[in-house]
């Protein structure tokens, strides 16, 4: 469902973000991506979202070859995966539920089906009281929250969530983490970057470790 | 239908985030347009006009005082083997004398022509030239013709005013040249113009672009609206520029018939026709949506990181 072979990531100036990488990853796991600041945890999700191309080395994602994509190719890609960006990437002058509507928008979807998506997905996350606010006006929790209603609403097959609790307070972020873990249930794959090591000890879930751009599996 | 949704709100930004800048570039489209309008308007008419001359234009062949009827038919003959006329007549002394004292008459009603005067008009062929060959080609033709046919003894002189003909069907000819020219260089500098009015469309949206991209946007999906905005800039600027150069040919014209009074009179012009008129607002729209696409061509290639 996803492997990665030999994928080096150099930035210019020789920063080797990911060395060597070799990773293979099951449908329906629910995977900690963990590692101090700086080991190259978003830079891997840039490459596992198509948001980048490796320097070298092989992606597959879902039976696609994610670094070798046509650009006309990748926008059936980002339909089949949800990303929880560490930025979020809202859109600023667009209001809460247009933002989180956007991923069924682009797809042409029914109008009376994404508004009725973009509720559940809000109320998910506990935001239906602000789905008219727009994201300057949300603190950054809140948007986080946005972003991640967003990565759902579509039913990914694979979602990628790289620090989603991060700007979260303890039961928010179990509270988050709860629903993560329902979406799994339901046959998502999900990925999740964070740096929150008791959680991850208390989920045992599988966890790939990465370090200085080095990947290792924990057994 | 869903581009078009997409498009009433790029238009809505557009109008209401960046409107000094929106409005400045219509003025300026507007304006070229209006050049481009003028000018098809004033070809037009000058192609007009040659058209209204040339159904009046004859070709005369006046023969020597004392030719025979014979040696008249094998002037005929000639003449009508060249295939350049559509219309060949005769006219004899008797014929043109009593033509020259009506149109004297209706000219100077006192004017008398005394009876038993020689009649001094020579007998003559009025020929009507072929439709087709009011071009340059087709005069310098003629003046071959002409020249050619003086030296039949029998031919005394050939008049059509060939100077004037000569010298409009050549000024026709580069004002055509100059003036698609100065409608090619018009209609760059308009897709340049709706190109950088597009680009700034474009930087102001650019984030969004990029969150489109990534939540699965089509190429279309993101660049449509844009070259649907250059379409409707090209549009609206054409229809403007129509209207305007509509008023602006209307005071020419009644200014010009006050000044000139009968000559005037004589002369009859037209705006633009609605087939051009159309045709230019289609050639708006057309010119816009290239301006657009020109300058969306490296908007997004789907690796959001590799648009960077
Ligand atoms: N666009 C870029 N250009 C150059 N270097 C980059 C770029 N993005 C990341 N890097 C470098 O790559 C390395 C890995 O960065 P990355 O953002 O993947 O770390 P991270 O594990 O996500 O860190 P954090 O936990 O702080 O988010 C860092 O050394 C960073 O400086
Ligand atoms: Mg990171």
């Amino acid at each position: 469902m996803i492997s990665f072979s030999h994928v080096y990531k150099t930035y210019p100036g020789a920063n080797h973000a990911l060395v060597d990488v070799n990773l293979n990853i099951d449908r329906g796991d629910f995977i900690f991506l963990t590692g101090p600041s700086g080991a190259g945890k978003t830079t891997f999700f840039k490459l596992l979202s198509g948001f980048d191309k490796p320097t070298s080395g092989n992606i597959k994602v879902l039976g696609d070859h994610v670094n070798a994509l046509s650009s006309s190719a990748i926008p059936s890609f980002r339909k089949k995966i949800g990303v929880i960006y560490q930025d979020f990437k809202l859109i600023d002058d667009k209001s809460v539920i247009e933002n989180v509507s956007l991923p069924l928008k682009v797809q042409g979807a029914k109008e009376k089906y994404i508004q009725k998506r973009a509720e559940e997905v809000l109320d998910q996350v506990s935001l239906s009281h602000k789905h008219r606010a727009f994201p300057v006006q949300l603190s950054g929790g809140e948007q986080q929250r946005v972003a991640i209603a967003r990565a759902l609403i579509h039913h990914p097959s694979l979602l990628i969530a790289d620090e989603p609790t991060g700007n979260l307070d303890p039961s928010l972020a179990e509270e988050i983490m709860g629903l993560l873990e329902k979406v799994n249930a339901q046959g998502t794959t999900v990925f999740v970057a964070t740096h929150d090591l008791e959680m991850v000890k208390r989920k045992k879930k599988k966890q790939v470790q990465i370090s200085a751009g080095v990947v290792n599996a924990v057994p | 239908m869903q581009y078009l949704r997409l498009f009433f709100q790029q238009l809505y930004y557009s109008w209401t985030k960046k409107l000094s800048l929106q409005l400045t570039t219509v003025m300026v489209l507007t304006g070229s347009f209006l050049a481009v309008g003028l000018t098809l308007t004033a070809l037009q008419n000058f192609y007009k006009a040659v058209n209204t001359v040339s159904d009046k234009f004859e070709v005369s062949v006046y023969l020597e005082d004392n030719s025979e009827d014979e040696k008249a038919s094998k002037v005929k003959k000639i003449i009508e083997s060249s295939g350049l006329f559509s219309e060949v007549r005769f006219i004899d002394k008797e014929q043109a004398l009593n033509d020259f004292k009506t149109k004297m008459k209706s000219h100077i009603p006192s004017f008398i022509l005394e009876e038993k005067e020689v009649n001094p008009l020579p007998s003559s062929f009025s020929l009507k030239m072929k439709k087709e060959l009011n071009t340059k080609a087709g005069f310098e033709q003629l003046n071959r013709f002409a020249s050619s046919l003086l030296t039949e003894t029998q031919v005394d002189d050939v008049s059509y005013g060939q100077a004037w003909m000569e010298k409009y069907a050549s000024f026709l000819q580069t004002y055509k040249t100059l003036s698609f020219g100065f409608i090619l260089f018009l209609l760059a500098s308009v897709i340049l113009i709706i190109g950088n009015s597009i680009k700034s469309s474009i930087s102001q949206r650019r984030k969004e672009i990029e969150v489109l991209e990534l939540v699965g946007a089509t190429k279309a999906y993101i660049r449509m609206p844009f070259i649907l905005e250059g379409a409707f800039l090209g549009f609206l600027s054409a229809s403007i520029s129509i209207l305007l150069s509509y008023f602006v040919y209307v005071s020419i014209v009644t200014t010009a018939k006050q000044n000139m009074g009968l000559l005037a009179a004589d002369i009859s012009v037209s705006f633009l026709n609605a087939p051009l008129c159309a045709l230019m607002c289609f050639l708006g729209a057309i010119v816009g949506a290239m301006g657009a696409a020109i300058c969306i061509q490296r908007l997004n290639t789907g690796w959001a990181a590799v648009n960077e």
